[in-house]
């Protein structure tokens, strides 16, 4: 069960954010295809191709979290001493965490909108609402992953930085 | 309360703490939708339709297609090819890398995907011929900086996307420019070399063993071919070429080169998704951000802030360049061509420059923020290929920053020449 588990943990979001990758070169290139090969157009594959990004991109943020390579411009905080650091870092964790969370917050608002109207997608012919509810689920993922790195940093007796 | 004045505090201060460059925009960006007093559901749509304009996929499937091709051995046979071209000048192994960056740029979009393609196997190499560390790494640096110059251009594609101008117009713009750029690159590593006595490699330059090298990378060389061949010819649109590209790039990998393993294949796909994720990211936070910008009147401020200056385009463009140098050394290249690029360009169009050539001089002034301490990627890249210290190799850069000034001075100074291959393939542009 541990094992299953950190399976998931360590491939949750590189396997998903590739395949939604592969969704983007597949319908891209399908569409290619179709019009050198059997002359037309398809209206669902461009669509298919930005939803498969924008996938990608939340999966890659949460899992630029995880392994902390987002882009932080750290030269001012390296100068303060220990404890300021850490405050320094805690702070700014936090108003990201806090950033994200309202984020969640308006998302849902929003989808809850979405629930009210009709917004069908052009090419697919889908609520816009089933695709647009996944968009709180990743940002979950990510706040997620941001206090993941915490407990792991606990872990290691606060040894370090949580970068 | 002053929205603007308090949304570039915030950001500022933000950064400074060490909020991630994204999420300090959007902290910013949540306070100014605050002052203005709209709905805040305005971010959470922004989230998703930021990304919702098609030609964006160009750059996630750009990123890969490099991946690719870089570890399926593509790389390999460019710099070969330089190799018969320039290795035997003075200084040969720093030409071949300049060139060889050249020949990456044309099939990648991104400057330190084509530092890393092609310093990694030129550096160590550079090294062994005893150069000095910090010059070899310097090298692949400011030649990787190309790779956003020389079409395809992911920076070109953000500014496209923000400011509605052409893809493909764009990318002609920034032909010559990198060309010459690249020139001038070869210039300055061969009185360096000279001046060090690095000597050439390899035998003098003679056409047949160049064009045995041609023919063995034929599959390198016809990549270009097909990316920018396909754009111009008008059998894809950018981005078709770039879903091509990734498979033309598995392809060449998988069974030709056959440097792609199973796990670099899924190396690069992880790899494409970390980068959008952590740099595409900010679109989500920024596009509510142009929003306000627009609202808060931002572009006409900055007018009359230069109204003074009106008669003088070339100073307020010179402004400008020193501003962009400045931010770049602290941002992100995309970050800050989509914020300033909102601010700046109904100026600059107000004052008759041509939005194309802005484009152009944007990227310019980001690629020297790819070369200066402390954000810059490519030195990043470099200096943990070449094993020296970021202090240690910005030193060794500053040589190499003298052909992208002097580069900048000719877009300002002497404007129409850029212009001169986009207009001659698409017509004169009409306002």
């Amino acid at each position: 069960m541990i094992k299953i588990l950190s399976l998931v943990d360590n491939f949750f979001e590189e396997v998903l954010s590739t395949v939604a990758l592969s969704l983007v070169a597949g319908s891209v290139f399908l569409q290619v295809i179709m019009r050198f090969v059997f002359d037309s157009a398809t209206t669902w594959a461009e669509e298919l191709a930005v939803y498969g990004m924008i996938f990608a991109i939340y999966l890659g943020a949460s899992m630029a979290v995880r392994e902390r390579s987002h882009i932080r411009i750290t030269m001012v905080v390296q100068m303060l001493p220990r404890r300021l650091k850490v405050a320094c870092i805690a702070f700014a964790d936090f108003l990201w965490f806090s950033f994200v969370i309202f984020l969640i917050v308006q998302t849902l608002e929003y989808c809850k909108l979405l629930f009210e109207v009709t917004y069908i997608t052009p090419g697919f012919g889908i609520e816009q609402r089933w695709i647009q509810i996944f968009l709180p689920m990743m940002l979950t993922l990510m706040a997620f992953r941001i206090i993941q790195v915490y407990w792991r940093w606990a872990k290691t007796g606060w040894k370090g930085l949580p970068l | 309360m002053n929205g603007p004045m308090v949304m570039a505090l915030l950001f500022v201060f933000t950064m400074a703490i060490g909020v991630p460059i994204p999420f300090a925009a959007g902290i910013a960006t949540v306070a100014g939708i605050i002052i203005a007093d709209i709905p805040l559901t305005l971010m959470a749509q922004s989230a998703w339709s930021a990304f919702e304009p098609f030609p964006l996929v160009t750059i996630p499937l750009f990123i890969l297609a490099g991946q690719l091709m870089e570890h399926g051995g593509m790389s390999e046979r460019l710099i070969k090819i330089a190799h018969k071209l320039v290795g035997a000048y003075q200084g040969g192994l720093g030409l071949v890398t300049v060139v060889a960056c050249m020949f990456f740029a044309a099939l990648s979009g991104s400057g330190p995907a084509t530092t890393a393609a092609i310093g990694s196997i030129t550096i160590p190499a550079m090294k062994a011929e005893g150069y000095k560390s910090n010059f070899a790494g310097a090298i692949a640096a400011a030649a990787g900086a190309l790779g956003s110059m020389i079409p395809p251009s992911n920076l070109l594609i953000i500014y496209a996307l923000v400011s509605d101008e052409s893809i493909p117009r764009l990318f002609l713009a920034g032909i010559v420019p990198g060309l010459i750029l690249g020139i001038m690159l070869m210039a300055v590593t061969f009185i360096i070399a000279a001046k060090n006595n690095y000597g050439g490699i390899g035998n003098k330059f003679s056409w047949t063993p160049l064009l045995e090298a041609l023919w063995e990378g034929k599959w390198a060389v016809f990549a270009p071919v097909l990316i920018l061949g396909g754009i111009y010819s008008g059998i894809f649109t950018p981005s078709e070429a770039a879903g091509v590209a990734v498979f033309y790039g598995l392809f060449v990998g998988l069974f030709i080169y056959r440097g792609l393993t199973f796990k670099k294949v899924l190396k690069s796909f992880k790899f494409t998704a970390v980068v959008i994720g952590t740099v595409l990211f900010i679109l989500g936070s920024t596009k509510a951000f142009g929003q306000l910008v627009t609202l808060y009147d931002i572009p006409e401020m900055v007018l009359t802030m230069f109204t003074g200056f009106k008669e003088h385009p070339w100073l307020i463009l010179l402004l400008i360049g020193v501003f962009y140098i400045i931010v770049g050394m602290w941002l992100e290249s995309i970050p800050q061509i989509i914020i300033f690029t909102a601010v700046f360009l109904p100026l600059v169009t107000s004052l008759g420059i041509d939005p194309i050539l802005f484009g152009i001089f944007t990227v310019m002034t980001c690629e020297i923020g790819f070369l200066t301490p402390p954000i810059g990627v490519n030195l990043f890249v470099a200096a943990r290929i070449s094993n020296v210290t970021i202090e240690d190799i910005s030193v060794g850069v500053l040589p190499f920053l003298i052909p992208y000034l002097i580069m900048i001075l000719f877009l300002v100074f002497i404007p129409d020449w850029v212009t001169f291959l986009p207009d001659l393939v698409y017509g004169e542009r009409t306002y």
